[in-house]
């Protein structure tokens, strides 16, 4: 029932509160009843026929830019456990 | 893939070096819950469970919203669809679901005028252009779909549309968490939670879940990276014995979540009692029409008599839904139960537990 692919509106009827919204060239209609200030252009998550929230376009990059980061700090800190290991087992040796 | 806020999420050396990260915990046997039936489907989808360390086990929860709908539900709807005084309109979902006796599919072969619908909206346009008739809207679903009932009835009430009427099987989520860790036998580290559900709610909603058991907690979107992430910070949580409430879908939820869908909700409907398949009846899980939308209720209007459910026999559905048991543990999986012949729930949905082993776990 859940359609996760964020849809792109590119109509808005403000009487009917009705928009149509595009998903990679297929188009729907969807109800704009539950979100305010929506415009042409905006990302939403249409679910059952209603947009139910906006796509912030800044958080989708910075989840993006987290994901990265953290996996650079992750590489850092096993690079230098490497080090450090490195650095016992020559001390052992 | 031209789809924006997709192809980046698909990002196949993004999603290795989130693996790897997972597999460098080196963590010890933990068990992982995703609670939505759209995580179970992204996560067999693109085959998360084989790439992840043995320790995880990822166990389905109560998400699926056919799943989760109780018998007597099921046989309420079907009754409807028996009376021809109704047309019954429903998520396509709930079509082949058995009831005790029959189900909305066998009734439709049966010349019963039920019709799937994809919104709510769409019932409500068949009440208008068939005036002669009464329909009925199968009111299944989370605290995602819920909002876009309770508009649908705003409208009807505005537009003074007399034909048209719900049952209500709502759930939310937040009180089927806390029912399950308080379930004898249920085993959990970690909540991967919702993202739709919580694109309404907020993250606030989990809070009080979060901090009266402890437990790790994830919001996570739908695409592979926002599933790795997710699994990432519970196991890392987990791993630290620090467990947060954390939201790895900022880019569709937030803190207070959909505040104008909420109103809209509170408006139509308010808290009540709901019966869950499997778990029973939990306090405050439910959301039923309030006195001013009363008249919408279809089993209050119009006299029905649902007597003798019966539960299909030998279904695991109710125990795959608490994470106790997976679909492989039932004596009838892909044996007398298939998607093309379905014994429970859990096998009809595509969101449910069994079809998606079915289809990609055989
Ligand atoms: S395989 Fe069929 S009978 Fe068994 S639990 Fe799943 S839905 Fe129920």
């Amino acid at each position: 029932m859940c359609l996760a692919v964020p849809s792109k509106i590119t109509e808005i009827n403000k009487t009917t509160s009705m928009g149509i919204v595009d998903v990679d060239g297929v188009t729907r209609e969807a109800s704009l009843m539950l979100l305010d200030d929506v415009k042409i252009g905006d990302y939403v998550i249409v679910h059952a026929g209603f947009a139910i929230s906006k796509v912030d376009r800044q958080s989708a990059e910075q989840t993006l830019a987290d994901i990265r980061e953290m996996l650079a700090i992750d590489n850092q800190i096993r690079s230098n456990e490497d080090q450090s290991h490195k650095g016992r087992k020559t001390e052992s040796e | 893939m031209a789809l924006k806020y997709v192809a980046e999420y698909r990002d196949g050396d993004l999603a290795k070096k989130l693996i790897q990260s997972i597999h460098d915990l080196k963590i010890g046997k933990i068990r992982l819950m995703e609670v939505c039936g759209t995580h179970t489907m992204s996560i067999f989808r693109y085959g998360i469970k084989g790439v992840l360390p043995k320790n995880i086990t990822l166990l389905s929860g109560p998400g699926c919203p056919v799943c989760v709908t109780a018998q007597k539900d099921i046989d309420t709807y079907i009754e409807f669809a028996k009376s021809d005084k109704f047309i019954v309109t429903t998520f396509g979902d709930l079509l082949k679901v058995p009831g005790s006796s029959s189900s909305l599919q066998k009734e439709k072969a049966d010349g019963a005028d039920v019709r799937i619908v994809y919104s709510a909206f769409d019932a409500l346009a068949i009440a208008t252009d068939n005036p002669e008739k009464q329909v009925l809207f199968c009111a299944i679903g989370f605290e995602t779909t819920i909002p876009t009932i309770a508009a649908t009835l705003l409208v009807a009430e505005k537009q003074n549309i007399p034909n048209f009427s719900i049952h209500s099987s709502h759930k939310l989520t937040p009180p089927a968490l806390a029912a399950l860790m308080q379930t004898k036998g249920v085993e959990l580290d970690g909540f991967l939670l919702p993202g739709h559900v919580s694109v309404i709610t907020g993250t606030d909603a989990y809070r009080s879940v979060h901090e009266e058991y402890n437990i790790p907690s994830v919001i996570a979107g739908f695409e592979p990276l926002d599933i790795l992430k997710g699994i990432l910070m519970l196991a890392t949580q987990s791993k630290m014995k620090r467990p947060a409430l954390e939201n790895a879908y900022p880019r569709a939820v937030s803190d207070q979540g959909n505040v104008k869908a909420k109103e809209i909700m509170n408006q139509v409907f308010e808290i009540g009692n709901a019966t869950w398949r499997g778990i029973g009846e939990i306090p405050d899980s439910g959301m039923v029409l309030n006195k001013k939308f009363e008249k919408f209720n279809a089993c209050s209007r119009f006299d029905i008599d649902i007597q003798d459910t019966k539960e299909p026999k030998g279904c695991a559905c109710g125990e795959i839904l608490m994470g106790l048991k997976t679909p492989e543990d039932c004596k009838l999986y892909a044996k007398a139960c298939t998607p093309m012949n379905p014994v429970g729930p859990c096998m009809v949905s595509s969101e449910g537990s069994c079809a998606a082993y079915y289809k990609y776990n055989r």
